[in-house]
């Protein structure tokens, strides 16, 4: 199985790889840190599975270049642009928060269900507070890799 | 018109009552109240004849003919109760007792409310004199006196009249005096009187609020209802204000009763009030039309198109009537359908000269049409007693309606006189055409309206408004006149609102949009109102649209202000449509949308989110740059100039603020080579001179003369508790006897000597950079920063940390012991992050060696024992053959050794990165323990950790970037540039912005190489006065300023101080200027207590390419100045 994980928090990009490599050693996971990486990487791939951060810069944040601003619902914008460009693809959403722009996860997650259909496998609520989320992202694993 | 109700008069009910008021013991007051309740309108009438002659005055209940302003609403008892309908009846029959004196009241009131219209405030007062002396004193009057009071002689005496009739009278009135006097400016009106309506749900709600808004607020809707009788003790002329006042708002019931119908009939005969016999004749209850001749002629000339009669005619009979707005609307109206220049209105001057002015330019559609109709507004309804203005208001309201079938709805409601628009009171055309008929108008004009399919549609388009038209040839026939552009400035947003309609009910989306952007685009001060949301359904239905108008499409978006993203991809659709990559790429070919599209939706909001096309910021600006580019060499207008001008400069400024990043790790090597190497010269040449076979002892026999010591009975230990000497006095040490080449010796001395002089030189060192451009200001604020953005840590006041008030008392909202568990473990969280940054950057971010070793953790560790191989190397590389190759060797490895240093440092930041991060990850889960798990405030905390998280991240990631060395690339940079970017940088690393203001017109180019000095200079200046705006509050304006004077650049930088600092300070900066210099000789530089003077005093004199440069600080008038002058022209490029 074949992931892009889209995610600008080092810290929490580990903690997912560290997981998805324990209940998946096989899998192998890519990485990006922008919308624009992201969205390049994913039109330049095939992908069983995106992993999307929603609050994301748009450039990468890399030496001496300025990432750009930071987009609340980059997670979104990348959905958005990839079915623009008529890319198939699957994801789903981790993100740590709970409101963007006066907005909760839930009504952000039920557009971009009405966006992608079948694509969108809903989203988990990453926390360093609780466990649950390791729970969460094995069953989406389990359900993506059949 | 036939009313075919009959009262029946009850004689014996007459003759009962008329018995009682004739009986001399009987209470009169109290028996005619009875009597009025009692009896109907006929039947009083027919008591009133009986009556004797003594008893006409309380028949016609005199004592409302108040003599005073104290008096009106005295006599608390005159309440008689009765259904609605019979009070008209009853109050008619009072109106009707007093007729005489009302018809008196009605002419002056017409001529006082000229006189007010037009300013003349003297005549309009002595008229209102007279109303109260012969007629009756009324709040009407009380009212009218203290709008005149404010328009003629301004706010203190009106407020001293207002005073003294509200301390006279203690009744209702003086609510109405309050109204009056809180709106007597035409400037602000003010809206305290909707504070004083009651809650719906309130019991009474609705009567309460009737009598406020229909006494104070009268443009507001109100509605009939037993309110009525609120007025029967007020004064006679208040009396028949309130019923005039209601008859327009009754509802169809009791319009439609035959008793009141017959009741109106009556007041009609014997009342001469115009409003009176127009509403009177628009319910059909009387034939009297008040159309004068001169009022037909000029509304049937309007009709016909002649515009020229209108204007003449209207002038005229405005200057005798001036509160027919009506007849002013039309005035102005022609006016703008000739063509002909009105002249200028004075917007100053008086009511009417305003009204006439705002009013002008809303039917103009001018500019700023909402500040006129604000304007607008505010007058009318500051002067709504004054008739005329209702009307005026009602107008103006259904200009917000932009429906076309609604723009008379109630307008009738307030015109004085009869007008064709009045017609509207009837559903059915037939009935409206028959009550225009009545009027006595152009009959050929308004057949033609009403039924007439083949015509030029009128101007105001009465067939829709009025004949209520609306077929297809009709709005066939408007589009074509918007084609023409011939649609009267007026009516433009009103018809652009309905066709747009128009077209959606028709279900032809493109046609919708098409329309809606290029009248939007052609005014661009249009208001289209139109169902959008119908519109997005049509829109989602119809994918050709995407293809046949990609541009409109992308612009009509722009317009509604959807959100980016709907933005983004129809600016996506259009390039694909276009066939391009590239919004750039589109040749500019003069057509307006072309234009609208590349100005305001090609944008760098937009452009960033194509992702695939623009890989960085800069490739961002760039293509905006381009597309600007394109558009002022088509257009010429300096707008894109401007925009060009702006985003170089930001694109400039982003290239330094890198440069700022690359820059931190810095030594002035050539400066320490042509001003320190002396001793290492003189070294040099004692190396090169001596043979490689000289050899000594290079134990200096230290442990000889120990052991004597020692055996002399004195301890090793009290000498030196340096172990290493304690060690060498073991007598085994003895059989140690080392030589030394002399040549390495040299070598390693003229090493030691370089390194020192690239580490600790004062002026040109690295640990000096580290210092001005690390330690100070920088790295504390840029690590802390988003911690205090997060409101995650608090300051130390008075040696202790801030309780966290943010999170503690107004998000969790907690109490007892929680609190304190909180604050507890804010301010260990707080001490935390601020020992972790302080210890990287008080023994990390240091550098040491074998003899400087006051930080041992320091990771820049040049210990000697790490060049040992390389001087033994050194002294056979053949090809040093020189002082210079050596020192080039020496100053490469001893780089080569720093970025080693550069890495322990990253990897020191990626610890205190899990530090914090730990830190953080304890904190929040503490918190959430402390609190309950519904506690209101933890969502926001727990996003807050979140994101703090991610941002320490960055700054870590953006802090380590600094750790690297980066050859230097030839650039140049203005003066207003390089401050520029400090500010920036204080900015990005603080929560608050700095405020400045700068004043540099210099736009020399200064060479790359010295804006690293230039921006350590700045940079500490700026942030020494943010430092001190920010811990006293203060609150003020850094001023800077920069001038050429004689070939110096002379920096004067300015900032407020607190008073009460200025001696302390003054005291300050007269030790600082005075022991710069003599710090600087004995390399003191380390110890400058955090004033950053000395950095600058650096920067200035040794950095800066000059010895005439000069630095000085001073205090006055309350303001820290620093004065700095350097000499350009070793600046300049």
């Amino acid at each position: 199985m074949k992931i892009l994980l889209v995610e600008d928090d080092e810290h929490k990009m580990h903690d997912i790889i560290s997981i998805v490599k324990e209940i998946d050693a096989h899998v192998v996971i890519d990485t990006a840190f922008s919308v624009a990486s992201g969205v390049q990487k994913a039109v330049d791939n095939e992908y069983d599975l995106l992993l999307l951060d929603m609050t994301i810069p748009n450039f990468d944040n890399t030496e001496g270049k300025d990432g750009g601003p930071s987009y609340k619902n980059g997670g979104e914008l990348i959905i958005r642009e990839l079915i623009d460009e008529e890319i198939n693809f699957r994801c789903a959403v981790i993100t740590q928060y709970e409101t963007f722009n006066n907005e909760t996860i839930e009504q952000i997650s039920e557009r971009i269900s009405e966006l992608c259909r079948e694509c969108y496998h809903g989203y988990i609520k990453y926390s360093t507070m609780n466990e649950n989320w390791k729970d969460e992202l094995k069953k989406l694993l389990q359900k993506c890799s059949r | 018109m036939t009313n075919h109700y009959v009262e029946f008069i009850d004689k014996r009910k007459v003759n009962k009552w008329l018995r009682l008021l004739k009986d001399p013991k009987s209470d009169k007051v109290n028996v005619w109240i009875a009597t009025m309740e009692e009896c109907n309108y006929l039947e009083l009438c027919l008591l009133s004849t009986k009556c004797p002659h003594v008893l006409s005055g309380l028949l016609s209940l005199s004592m409302i003919r108040r003599k005073s302003y104290k008096d009106v609403f005295k006599n608390k008892n005159i309440q008689p109760i009765k259904p609605v309908d019979d009070y008209i009846g009853l109050m008619i029959y009072v109106i009707r007792q007093n007729a005489k004196l009302l018809n008196e009241y009605i002419s002056l009131r017409s001529k006082i409310d000229n006189y007010a219209l037009r300013g003349n405030y003297h005549e309009a007062k002595k008229l209102l004199t007279i109303v109260n002396t012969s007629i009756s004193y009324s709040y009407w009057a009380a009212n009218y006196e203290i709008k005149i009071e404010r328009l003629e002689n301004g706010l203190d005496s009106c407020t001293s009249f207002y005073n003294k009739l509200y301390t006279e009278n203690n009744t209702i009135a003086r609510l109405y005096y309050y109204c009056a006097y809180v709106s007597s400016s035409l400037d602000y009106p003010s809206d305290k009187m909707n504070t004083l309506l009651w809650p719906k749900e309130k019991e009474n709600s609705e009567y309460v609020n009737n009598v406020i808004i229909s006494h104070c607020m009268p443009y507001q809707a109100f509605t009939d209802g037993e309110w009525i009788r609120s007025d029967c003790n007020s004064s006679i002329v208040d009396l028949y204000n309130n019923l005039i006042n209601y008859l327009p708002n009754l509802s169809p019931e009791t319009l439609n009763n035959d008793k009141v119908r017959f009741y109106l009939s009556e007041l009609s005969k014997i009342i001469e009030d115009p409003y009176v016999d127009k509403l009177c004749h628009l319910y059909g209850i009387s034939d009297k039309c008040n159309l004068s001749d001169v009022r037909r002629t000029i509304l049937d000339s309007y009709s016909r198109g002649n515009y020229a009669m209108v204007i003449e005619l209207a002038k005229g009979y405005l200057d005798d009537i001036t509160n027919d707005i009506e007849i002013l609307s039309l005035y102005l109206k022609s006016y703008i359908l000739s063509g002909i220049d009105p002249g200028v209105f004075d917007k100053e001057g008086s009511i009417f000269e305003r009204v006439c002015y705002h009013y002008y330019e809303i039917l103009r559609h001018s500019e700023n049409v909402a500040v006129h109709k604000n304007k607008l507004i505010g007058i009318c309804k500051s002067q709504c007693h004054i008739y005329g203005m209702r009307h005026l208001y009602t107008i103006l309201s259904n200009l917000d309606n932009h429906s076309i079938s609604n723009v008379y709805s109630d307008t009738w409601k307030y015109s004085i006189f009869s007008n064709p628009t009045d017609c509207v009171v009837f559903n059915d055309s037939t009935q409206r055409y028959d009550y225009i008929k009545s009027l006595g108008l152009d009959e050929t004009f308004w057949n033609t309206i009403f039924y007439d399919d083949n015509h030029l549609l009128s101007p105001d388009f009465y067939e829709m408004t009025i004949a209520q038209k609306d077929d297809s040839s009709i709005f066939g026939n408007i589009i074509s006149l918007f084609c023409k552009n011939i649609i009267a400035p007026y009516n433009q947003d009103i018809l652009s609102s309905y066709v747009v309609n128009k077209y959606i009910d028709l279900g032809q989306p493109k046609m919708a949009i098409e329309f809606y952007v290029n009248n939007r685009l052609n005014h661009s001060e249009l208001s289209i109102i139109f169902d959008k949301d119908k519109l997005s359904e049509l829109i989602s239905q119809d994918v050709s649209l995407l293809s046949e108008i990609p541009l409109e499409l992308s612009i009509y978006y722009y317009l509604i202000n959807t959100d980016t993203d709907t933005i983004y991809l129809s600016y996506k659709n259009c390039l694909k449509r276009f066939n391009l990559k590239k919004a750039s790429d589109i040749v500019v070919n003069g057509d307006l949308k072309q234009r609208y599209f590349l100005t305001n939706i090609v944008v760098p909001k937009i452009i960033t989110l194509h992702v695939l096309r623009f890989k960085s910021v800069k490739d961002v600006m760039e293509e905006r740059i381009k597309i600007c580019s394109s558009l002022y060499d088509f257009y010429n207008d300096k707008k894109y100039n401007d925009e060009i001008s702006s985003l170089c400069r930001d694109l400039k400024i982003r290239e330094l603020n890198n440069q700022v990043d690359d820059s931190k790790i810095y030594v002035d090597v050539n400066s320490i080579r042509e001003n320190e190497m002396e001793d290492a010269k003189s070294l040099y040449d004692i190396y090169e001179g001596a043979s490689s076979n000289v050899n000594y002892y290079s134990d200096s026999s230290l442990r000889i003369l120990l052991s004597k010591l020692m055996s002399m009975g004195l301890s090793v230990k009290q000498i030196d508790s340096d172990s290493q000497l304690y060690a060498i006095s073991d007598s085994s040490a003895s059989e140690h006897q080392e030589q030394t080449n002399y040549r390495l010796d040299v070598m390693k001395r003229l090493f030691l000597n370089v390194r020192d002089q690239f580490l600790f030189n004062p002026k040109y060192g690295l640990d000096n950079y580290l210092s001005t451009r690390i330690r100070h200001g920088t790295l504390v604020n840029k690590l802390r920063n988003h911690f205090e953005q997060n409101s995650l840590v608090t300051n130390i006041v008075d040696e202790e940390y801030a309780i966290n008030t943010f999170w503690v008392n107004s998000r969790f909202g907690v109490k007892d012991k929680t609190v304190l568990q909180c604050v507890s473990r804010f301010n260990e969280f707080s001490k935390k992050v601020d020992g972790v940054i302080a210890n990287f950057k008080n023994e990390c971010v240091q550098v040491k060696t074998e003899t400087e070793t006051s930080k041992m953790k320091a990771c820049f560790n040049y210990d000697i024992k790490y060049f040992e191989n390389f001087i033994n190397e050194l002294i056979i590389d053949e090809s040093i053959k020189s002082f210079c190759d050596c020192y080039d060797a020496i100053i490469n490895e001893l780089w080569q050794h720093t970025d080693e240093c550069l890495e322990s440092v990253k990897d020191e930041l990626y610890r205190i990165q899990a530090s914090l991060i730990d830190a953080l990850h304890t904190l929040g889960k503490d918190i959430n323990n402390i609190l309950p798990n519904n506690n209101s405030g933890l969502i926001q905390f727990n996003d807050a950790i979140g994101h703090c998280q991610n941002d320490i991240q960055n700054d870590i990631q953006a802090v380590a970037r600094w750790f690297k060395r980066k050859n230097y690339e030839d650039f140049d940079f203005t003066l207003s540039q390089v401050i520029q970017t400090c500010i920036d940088s204080i900015n990005d690393n603080n929560k608050k912005s700095i405020a400045t203001v700068l004043n540099c017109n210099l736009n020399t180019a200064l060479k790359g190489t010295y804006f690293g000095t230039l921006y350590d200079m700045f940079h500490d200046i700026l942030n020494n006065a943010y430092d001190y705006d920010t811990k006293n509050n203060i609150g003020g304006v850094c001023n800077i300023d920069i001038n050429l004077e004689n070939e110096f650049l002379i920096v004067y930088v300015c900032n407020p101080i607190l008073p009460e600092h200025a001696p302390s300070l003054e005291k300050k900066v007269m030790e600082i200027n005075s022991t710069l210099d003599a710090m600087f000789k004995s390399g003191k530089s380390r110890n400058e207590g955090n004033s950053g003077c000395s950095k600058i005093f650096n920067a200035v004199h040794n950095h800066l390419g000059s010895d005439h440069n000069t630095y000085r600080n001073e205090i006055k008038d309350a303001n820290f100045i620093v004065n700095i002058a350097v000499e350009l022209s070793p600046l300049k490029k």
